[in-house]
């Protein structure tokens, strides 16, 4: 397991956390060249698991909400993360014993890195989502019960804004309607819980886990083919367990809107090679929220759909869909914590507007299977 | 439009028509020249060579199928179908397949040909490979602690050689695992997997297991002979688990095969050669059973060519959380329940546990959880006996969420029958509530009838009035 | 009326002379043995050995790439101010990532001001006098500086970048070469910051070396206007494009993919150049090739260069083995539409030996005559051109039709500045896209304009 993160692993953590963002998780090269920076001048961070936590101590997960875009532009200097982490110690009269993920993709899983290095603490490795999710209040840790608030959040002019509420969602609403005052984006630091709570309510290991899909990845060299073999081995051997390979194909048609700043809409895709002829649509919201051929629905989230460059094995973001691409979808389950009921009533498909009750991948390609009178023992290659 | 236009509209047309329809077919589908050059391949062509279109358009038939004078039937025109072929890929391995060709003719003279190939319906290898199948591989030993994963690296890279290996390792902790993906990985992963465990069989039967009969040889012996573990494993490895457990002279015996590759049947005179890898593997400590004269030092260091040591669970702690989440999908999707979340108090039982039983105990704890518990948080009362025993002085705490509570808070380290039955029961009650439905859902949720459950709440009743 | 046209790649340097009803009149190519200059004098003094009336030449137009890192290499003094314009103070410094060679090259001082404007152009703050003036003076820049400006999304609004052009021209004098970055176009600050100390870079050494190539062309009595190509294919006056060099970097890919459909007589096609033991797969719509954002490091930095997109297959010792075929043949797979397939065309010096071996089977394969002299070709075929890339921020008074109006104005401006006839100036393209992540108000528009030489 990983226990120390050192400047030359921050490029793994974020290449392999890039897979688990279903889509979303934004990206940015600032963040990362800040993060080693960091480390290379503060010291490398430890990455504890979470029983090796003392029982009193107090975790603060961190991270950054609102436009990638933005915020390559306006860029951030690192201090913004100490600083709401700092406010949220003052808030409710603690001291920090370390840092956790609220995120762990896209972006999200370096902002606790960061922190970690510049405040000289551990960061525990866990998070409240297993991919990326649009709201700060779809996490397992709202899910288990966990206090949003004081949740507090910072431009990099240090402007700061604390919210207080016994209501999860109202937090997260505030939280959102801000984040476009403040400029665009904002560090936040929230969920502050004792060990006890984060042992239950978080998903573990899945920093390491990022880690060695981007060590994997990178050994790789854009080869789909590897790229894939790396995701099938690293997540069937985690808590998330064996993707399947869902369709090869070339996307025919994209049909985007944006509204409020959310991208949404579906893209259509065209099997090619041994998938010829097959007609599949995935649909988006920020991420990619349901797969399905036809009629047939085939992956929907929580589990997550992980659409790839056929020709780099790249993950494709939903806002870098172009239409020509070749591309391979696979669909990862999502980490059991994920898939308890009071989790999906947070972010299960009825969040999404989708009238189907939800169904693990691994079963919905059993009825497929069993249909077919096929026996699938490996799914891949 | 001119007519040049047209036909060149026309051609274009009649290409994408092939191109699509060639795709949509299910088998490898080649189209040659009237010379064997390859023109066309479909997607599951590029599939079973290996090799994409355009490195196929450069080859002649003969470089990619072997067999069935291909070439001539081509050049001649003629039909044929189910012609034993094989496929050579791109890293040279030969697949067997059946081709079927149909000539294409213009103005009445050759002008190429279509060549369908479809799996041939038997293979020799695959056959043994189905009777003694392997069901294990390195992706099924789960963990990323620093250890698992650099035995697995050993492991790998020592299982291409044919060196026999001995596993050591506690009970439980996975060793015909370690030696199935070995097998899997080794030059004779096409082979047969036979296993012999030497604890489960009686004495008086191993050797003739191990080393097979001929007719005759005692009575009962089958007509015909009978193979042993040996012969059956020809090509393949032979697992000889617990081998702590066969006694001196069996071990005597078994060097003398090791050492010259030959077995004797039982009442038989021939010597037969023998084709094996052997992997033994043990939980004993042999070392001290030399000293004790238990176990022969020369078969010792015949097996111990190279040794892998499978550590304990209690060495691997980071892994626990994964082998437990691990099971109880498996479990919830066998029960139909839904996963559970657990405590931190129960985590931290299961996390300070020292295993003796190693994963197969995580995988009984997991078990019992799962059947235990109704709720969606497992606390400290529902582990078993064994986790709870550490220290049942500190209750668990409550979470945020009220946990089901026990009616009876025995302060005695086990609970007898009785009285576990007594608080299952009652749990049932307080979740789905007293009513007669509830009473329904209660004993379908106990595994018990509804007139069970109501004989043994008179029961509890009649005992709160006694111990009034 | 002839045109020249100079194509000098790594190796070798290609000529050729059209005349004016676009026929090809003479090529001639040239190892590049010591320097490409020695290369363009032989072909001149050939063509004049042959009877070519040099003094017909009225345009020379010249597409190069690599020179400027060799220039900038072997050049002494070359110092950029970088000023950056933003709200974040001690975030990471420019040129963070570059190599220790750029460092040793490039001095930079690198200057914050308090200021830059928020994603709907709004300011964050104002620029300060007092700031500039006491940083500036800190600063104790040389002589031979140059510029770079870049303030926090000035592609929406480029205020204070020009204010701050102003400042510099008023405190240094007004032949101080300044390079704003919001010309650049791309979101992402660093990356844009990157290009435009880049640009201010090499714009301090592209004067002299193109002093060289002007010599040499007085020498030949070669009295002509002098063009450079452009990343995107497209040509611009020397004169402009000192000041934009970093827009001429990449030009030889966009002129061979131009060429390769002009040579082939196809206007949709997909391209495959192969020279100096590299494959680049890239694509023509139109008979213009396809352009792309792409993140390109150049000695460490990050920079957004809008270029054809292409896909680069390098190391190629094995010659046309069947892995490099397949790797083309993917490579092709990516730009092919999904129905129709399109013809695919090779050029480059050493294509033949892939053509010669790559049987598709669904499209046209085409090896035209002349392939080795693609990029030449494409570069003297290139119409003159501009563009612009902005950000709009909709609002009450300002709708989508206005902006795109606004845009394409602009577009039209930078055709002219690049040495376009105004009366034959006519839009390519206008691209209207929205940001990702950032509410529908923010628009992303960009235009191309081209025209006949003036």
């Amino acid at each position: 397991m990983k226990q120390t993160i050192i400047e030359q692993d921050v490029s793994q953590f974020a290449c392999g956390a890039k897979y688990l963002g279903a889509g979303g998780g934004g990206s940015s090269n600032i963040l990362e060249l800040l993060t080693k920076r960091a480390i290379r001048e503060h010291g490398p961070v430890q990455l504890q698991h979470p029983f090796d936590v003392k029982e009193t101590e107090w975790i603060i997960p961190v991270g950054i909400m609102g436009s990638t875009t933005i915020m390559n532009e306006k860029i951030p200097t690192g201090w913004e993360l100490v600083e709401v982490l700092r406010a949220v110690e003052k808030e409710k009269e603690i001291r920090a014993g370390a840092v956790a993920g609220i995120e762990i993709a896209g972006i999200n899983v370096l902002t606790p890195i960061l922190t970690a290095a510049l405040a000289r603490l551990p960061v525990i490795d866990c998070d409240g989502m297993g991919r990326a999710f649009t709201g700060i209040h779809m996490t397992t840790y709202h899910a288990f019960d966990i206090s949003l608030a004081p949740l507090v959040m910072t431009d990099e002019k240090r402007k700061s804004i604390l919210i207080q509420s016994d209501n999860n969602e109202e937090a997260e609403c505030i939280a959102r309607n801000t984040v476009m005052n403040m400029g665009g984006w904002a560090a936040f630091a929230c969920y502050a819980m004792k060990t006890k709570h984060m042992r239950e309510t978080s998903i573990y290991h899945t920093f390491s886990l990022a880690w060695r899909l981007g060590r994997g990845v990178k050994k790789a060299h854009e080869d789909i083919h590897q790229v894939v073999r790396v995701l099938m081995e690293e997540l069937s051997n985690s808590v998330y367990g064996t993707p399947r390979l869902v369709t090869k194909g070339k996307i025919v048609e994209i049909y985007c809107d944006m509204k409020e700043g959310q991208l949404s809409g579906s893209l259509f895709l065209e099997g090619r090679g041994e998938y010829t002829a097959e007609q599949w649509e995935i649909l988006f919201c920020n991420e990619y929220v349901l797969c399905k051929q036809e009629e047939n629905v085939r992956v929907m989230s929580p589990d997550l759909i992980c659409v790839l460059d056929a020709d780099t094995g790249h993950p494709v973001q939903v806002e870098e869909l172009e239409k020509n691409r070749n591309v391979w979808v696979l669909g990862i389950p999502s980490p059991p914590l994920v898939r308890t009921s009071k989790m999906l009533e947070v972010v299960g498909p009825e969040t999404y507007g989708s009238p189907f009750s939800f169904l693990p991948v691994e079963s919905l390609y059993e009825q497929m299977d069993a249909k077919r009178g096929v026996g699938h023992a490996t799914a891949w290659d | 439009m001119q007519p040049p236009e047209k036909l060149d509209a026309e051609k274009k047309r009649l290409l994408q028509e092939v191109q699509v329809l060639l795709s949509m077919v299910p088998v490898p589908v080649v189209v040659t020249d009237a010379l064997g050059n390859i023109l066309h391949a479909n997607a599951v062509a590029e599939n079973v060579w290996k090799r994409s279109q355009i490195a196929l358009t450069n080859k002649h038939i003969r470089e990619i199928v072997e067999g069935g004078e291909i070439e001539a039937l081509i050049k001649q025109g003629k039909p044929a179908h189910k012609i034993p072929v094989r496929i050579k890929d791109a890293a040279n391995f030969l697949h067997m397949y059946e081709c079927r060709i149909r000539p294409l003719f213009v103005y009445r003279k050759v002008a190429g040909a279509v060549l369908q190939f479809t799996a041939a319906p038997y293979a020799e290898h695959k056959e043994e490979r189905r009777k003694h199948p392997v069901r294990y591989t390195f992706s099924d030993i789960r963990g990323n602690s620093d250890i698992i994963v650099s035995l697995k690296k050993q492991s790998a890279h020592i299982a291409p050689t044919d060196s026999t290996i001995l596993i050591r390792g506690e009970s439980g902790t996975g060793k015909e695992v370690f030696a199935q993906a070995i097998h899997a990985t080794s030059m004779r992963k096409d082979g047969p997997f036979v296993a012999l465990n030497c604890a489960a069989i009686p004495e008086a039967l191993l050797e003739s297991e191990l080393f097979g009969y001929e007719e005759g040889s005692f009575t009962g012996a089958k007509k015909g002979g009978k193979e042993g573990r040996f012969e059956l494993a020809r090509g393949g490895t032979l697992f000889l688990d617990e081998i702590g457990d066969m006694p001196l002279f069996l071990q005597a015996k078994l060097l003398r095969v090791l050492q010259e590759r030959r077995i004797e049947r039982i009442g038989g005179t021939d010597t037969i050669p023998i084709d094996v890898r052997v992997i033994a593997a043990t939980h004993k400590n042999l070392e001290a059973m030399i000293v004790d004269g238990r176990f022969r030092e020369d078969l010792y260091f015949r097996l111990n060519v190279i040794p892998l040591y499978v550590p304990p669970l209690r060495n691997r702690k980071e892994d626990l959380y994964d082998l437990i989440h691990y099971f109880m999908k498996r479990c919830s999707k066998r029960l139909g329940k839904e996963q559970k979340r657990l405590s931190s108090q129960a985590l931290k039982r299961l996390y300070d546990y020292h295993w003796p039983g190693n994963i197969r105990e995580v995988e009984n704890v997991v078990e019992y959880i799962m059947n235990l518990e109704i709720g969606e948080l497992v606390t400290v009362t529902s582990l078993p006996a064994s986790l709870r025993e550490i220290d049942e002085k500190i209750m668990p705490k409550l979470t945020k969420e009220p946990p089901v509570e026990t009616v009876h808070d025995n302060p005695r380290e086990i609970l007898t029958i009785d009285e576990k039955e007594t608080e299952l029961i009652l749990k049932a009650l307080q979740r789905f509530g007293r009513s007669t439905e509830g009473k329904k859902k209660a004993a379908a949720s106990l595994g018990i009838s509804i007139a069970t459950l109501y004989r043994r709440l008179q029961k509890i009743r009649y005992e709160k009035k006694l111990s009034k | 009326m002839l045109r020249l046209g100079i194509d000098v790649g790594k190796q070798r340097v290609d000529c050729i002379v059209m005349d004016e009803k676009i026929r090809m009149f003479y090529v001639s190519t040239r190892s590049v043995i010591k320097h490409p200059l020695s290369g363009m004098k032989e072909i001149l003094e050939e063509m004049k050995q042959q009877g070519i009336r040099l003094s017909d030449i009225k345009q020379v137009i010249i597409s190069a790439s690599s020179e400027y890192e060799e220039g900038l290499r072997e050049s002494e003094a070359v110092h950029v101010c970088a000023i950056r314009i933003g709200s974040s103070q001690n975030s990471l410094p420019p040129f963070y990532e570059v190599t220790d060679i750029v460092r040793e090259t490039v001095q930079l001082t690198c200057v914050e001001l308090s200021g830059g404007h928020y994603v709907d152009g709004s300011p964050i703050q104002d620029l300060m006098m007092n700031e500039w003036n006491e940083k500036m003076d800190r600063a104790a820049l040389p002589e031979h500086a140059t510029f770079a400006v870049t303030s926090a999304f000035s592609p929406v609004n480029p205020e204070h970048e020009q204010t701050v052009a102003q400042w510099i021209q008023k405190k240094f004098g007004e032949g101080r070469a300044i390079t704003l970055s919001y010309e650049f176009g791309s979101i992402g600050l660093m990356e844009r910051e990157n290009a435009a100390i880049l640009n201010a870079a090499l714009s301090s050494v592209i004067p002299s070396l193109f002093q060289n190539v002007k010599q040499v062309l007085r020498q030949y009595d070669i009295h002509a206007g002098i063009f450079l190509s452009q990343n995107d294919g497209f040509l611009m006056t020397y004169e402009r494009a000192i000041s934009y060099p970093i827009r001429t970097l990449h030009s030889r890919i966009a002129n061979s993919l131009r060429g390769a459909s002009l040579l082939a007589g196809r206007e949709d096609c997909i391209v495959v150049i192969v020279e100096n033991k590299r494959l680049y797969i890239g694509m023509v719509e139109e008979g213009i090739p396809k352009l792309r954002w792409s993140k390109r490091d150049i000695a460490g930095m990050y920079m957004h260069v809008h270029i054809p997109e292409v896909v680069m297959i390098d190391n190629i010792i094995h010659g046309a083995s069947d892995e490099v075929l397949e790797r083309v043949y993917q490579a092709t797979q990516r730009f092919q539409p999904p129905y129709e397939p399109l013809p695919i065309v090779f050029v480059g010096n050493e294509c033949s030996e892939i053509a010669g071996r790559f049987h598709e089977p669904w499209a046209e394969v085409i090896q035209p005559e002349y392939f080795s002299y693609a990029s030449a070709i494409g570069a003297c075929m290139a119409p003159v051109g501009g563009w612009i890339e902005r950000m709009y921020w909709l609002s009450e008074g300002t709708g989508k039709t206005q902006v795109i109006e606004k845009a394409a104005a602009e577009a039209i401006k930078e055709a002219i500045l690049a040495g376009a006839e105004e009366r034959s100036i006519a839009l390519q393209s206008v691209k209207v896209s929205p940001l990702a992540y950032v509410p529908n108000q923010a628009l992303r528009i960009q235009v191309r304009a081209f025209g006949n030489f003036a």
